[in-house]
Parts: C-alpha cells; sequence; structure tokens
C-alpha cells in the first residue's frame, strides 16, 4: 500500500491516571485520523495499565510559546523567602498517611520533640 | 464434568483454539511489514493477546486430557489442526488482511458471546476476560475495514478484490467437524454453525452496505474443510516455518 506521509497527522498523549490527577503527557503518535489515534495510544502507551482517560491532540493543535524571555519566566531576583522551607514533618506525615500512626499520637510526638529541644 | 462429556468439551474447544494460535501466527509474520510503525505495534500485541487465548484453549485442552499447549502447537501433523483454511492461507495484500481479521473478528465476537453461557466453570472465567480483549480486535478492525472502503479508490479496489478473494473459503469458519450433536449434549446449541453464520451474516451484510460495497452472495462450503483436518499446501510451509527452531533441537528445554 502506498502510504503518504502528508495523510498522517502527529498527535500528542495524555493519560490521566486516575480522576484526581491532571493529564500528563506521555509521548506521541502518528494516525490518519483521531479514531486510530486513540486506538494507537491504546496500544502504544496503555498495554499495562488501565487509565482513567486517555487524550489525544493533534500536535498543531498546540500553541507553543517562543524559547524567549517575553514568554518564559527568568528569576533574577533571590525569590527564596517565597519558598514554603524549614519544614521537616515529611517523616511523620508519611508514617500518619500509611496508618501508622494516629493523629493524636503525631501531636504527641511533636510535643515531646519541642520539649526535647531538637 | 461427567466423564462422558469430556470428549464434547474437546470437540468444541480443539477448533476455537487453533483458530486462534493460526491466526495469530500469521499475524505474527507482519512485525516489521505492518503499513507504519504505529499499526506495527497496535497489530503485534493483537496478535500476542490471541497467543494468549489459544494458550488458555490450549491449557483446558491439557485438563481434559490432550497433550501438552508445547507439542500441540509444534508436535502435530497438518492432518491434525481443526482450525478453518482460509486462516493458514498466504499473505496477500494489507488490504486482504483487513478483510481476513474483520471477518473473523466479527466470527469470533459472536462465537465468544455463545460460549460465555458455557457450563464449564473455567472456560465461562477464561471467556469472560478474553471478550475484553476481542472487543479491542474487532474495533480495530472494523476502523480499517471502514478506512480502506471510504479511503481512496484503490484502498476500495484492493478490498473489493479481497473480499471477493476470501470468500468462497469463509464457509469453513461456521463448520464444526463430523457431526454437531455434542453442542446439544453440552447445551451450547446457540453455536450450531447454521445459527453463527445467520447472525455473522446479519452483522457483515449491514456494514458492507453502510459501506456500499456489493453483498457477494450466500456462503459456500469450502473445498478443503479444515474442521476435519483437511488444509492446503499453505499449511504445509506454515508448519515449516513455526516448527523450524523446535525441529533442531527436539529435546531441547525451552
Amino acid at each position: 500500500m502506498a502510504l503518504n506521509a502528508a495523510e498522517y497527522r502527529v498527535y500528542e498523549v495524555f493519560v490521566q491516571r486516575d480522576a484526581s490527577q491532571f493529564h500528563v503527557n506521555v509521548g506521541s503518535l502518528r494516525a490518519v485520523n483521531s479514531e486510530m489515534a486513540l486506538q494507537m495510544a491504546r496500544e502504544t502507551f496503555f498495554r499495562r495499565e488501565e487509565p482513567c482517560e486517555v487524550w489525544v491532540v493533534p500536535q498543531d493543535c498546540i500553541v507553543a510559546s517562543p524559547r524567549d524571555s517575553a514568554y518564559l519566566p527568568v528569576h533574577t531576583m533571590d525569590k527564596q523567602y517565597r519558598l514554603p522551607a524549614g519544614y521537616d514533618n515529611a517523616p511523620r506525615w508519611k508514617r500518619f498517611k500509611a496508618k501508622a500512626m494516629t493523629i493524636e499520637e503525631v501531636a504527641e510526638e511533636m510535643a515531646t520533640h519541642k520539649q526535647g529541644g531538637a | 464434568m461427567e466423564s462422558q462429556d469430556v470428549p464434547h468439551w474437546i470437540a468444541l474447544l480443539q477448533p476455537i483454539a487453533d483458530d486462534e494460535w493460526i491466526i495469530a501466527h500469521r499475524g505474527s509474520e507482519w512485525l516489521g511489514l505492518a503499513p507504519d510503525l504505529e499499526e506495527d505495534l497496535a497489530f503485534s500485541s493483537i496478535n500476542q493477546d490471541k497467543m494468549g487465548h489459544a494458550q488458555y484453549y490450549y491449557a483446558l485442552l491439557e485438563e481434559l486430557g490432550e497433550k501438552t499447549p508445547e507439542d500441540m502447537v509444534y508436535g502435530r501433523s497438518k492432518e491434525q489442526w481443526r482450525h478453518a483454511v482460509v486462516l493458514e492461507t498466504a499473505h496477500g495484500d494489507w488490504a486482504r488482511l483487513v478483510a481476513l481479521r474483520y471477518f473473523y473478528e466479527v466470527f469470533d465476537a459472536l462465537r465468544l458471546e455463545r460460549l460465555s453461557t458455557a457450563s464449564w466453570q473455567p472456560l465461562q472465567d477464561g471467556v469472560r476476560k478474553i471478550r475484553r480483549e476481542e472487543a479491542y480486535h474487532l474495533q480495530h478492525f472494523t476502523t480499517w475495514f471502514e478506512m480502506l472502503a471510504t479511503g481512496t479508490e484503490e484502498s476500495r479496489h484492493r478490498l473489493r478484490e479481497a473480499i471477493a478473494d476470501l470468500w468462497p473459503l469463509l464457509g469453513g469458519l461456521f463448520l464444526w467437524g463430523p457431526s454437531e450433536h455434542f453442542l446439544t449434549a453440552i447445551g451450547l446449541d446457540s453455536l450450531r454453525g447454521s445459527e453463527l453464520q445467520r447472525s455473522w451474516e446479519t452483522h457483515v451484510a449491514e456494514k458492507m452496505r453502510s459501506m456500499d460495497l456489493p453483498w457477494p452472495g450466500a456462503l459456500s462450503s469450502p473445498v478443503l474443510d479444515g474442521r476435519l483436518g483437511e488444509h492446503s499446501p499453505d499449511m504445509h510451509d506454515l508448519l515449516q516455518v513455526m516448527t523450524e527452531v523446535r525441529r533442531s533441537e527436539p529435546a531441547a528445554h525451552w
């Protein structure tokens, strides 16, 4: 079959892994139409998972920024003061989420921690 | 399962297993040759699905006292295979592949739908999973069939040539071997060839009408009945290639 590359469009493929997450770009593919693009996305990217939703977007529908500072933010000033830092509750939060601790235990440990001055 | 029913379940499963294996093997021979890279990926994964389905049926056959799946695939002579002859035929162009797969996927979907009521639980469980994948296969080749039918003058011409080439062989799909009595014995009368064929013709005729493709007429009985172990020289060639590595060192453990 003679194939004409011009008849194909490039589609960007996005997956939403569960309903609480954003759609994330996982790659691109070529297809003759959007129905085929969806089928190819399933076979190319999602053989081993069950996504919540898949988007295929013709690449030429995407508006990309020029690669210059008029569109892309540059951080010349020190903006450290804007960033939340200095908290080290991550391990506790992790254990709490893993149900290893109750919220009361977390509070108690934090109180003890402070008293100990560490 | 009653022991007198064992031969009935074997008569049911062997043609289905062989259909799935042979169509998958022929499909796998397209690796690297599909029209584009994406199709190469999609089509090979579809063929792998089908090999998985065949493997499932062969495992059930082994439970019923047949040979191991390996021996079923690599150790049988041409006359011991029970798939329909149309599935073993040598390749033509991509349009022929699309037409064959579309016709087969419609047939397989109808067969699985009826098989899903089987009273043997392990079969019913497997069929439920297999149908989820087969729905994708049917969708994929329906899309291809429609694209070729409505594409260019050349694609439409090639599709019509392919349909004309395949049509005399398609009747072989709906046969069950020397007798269909075993279907009654295991409560699966709905799988009788005439029933399947009627549903298939209704479905395919509707699709062809909507694509403005002429109906080639009633299906005929095939010259060679694969369900009786009758096969074409193409099957000899297929077996030579498929078993080549295995035969090079029969005692090797894979």
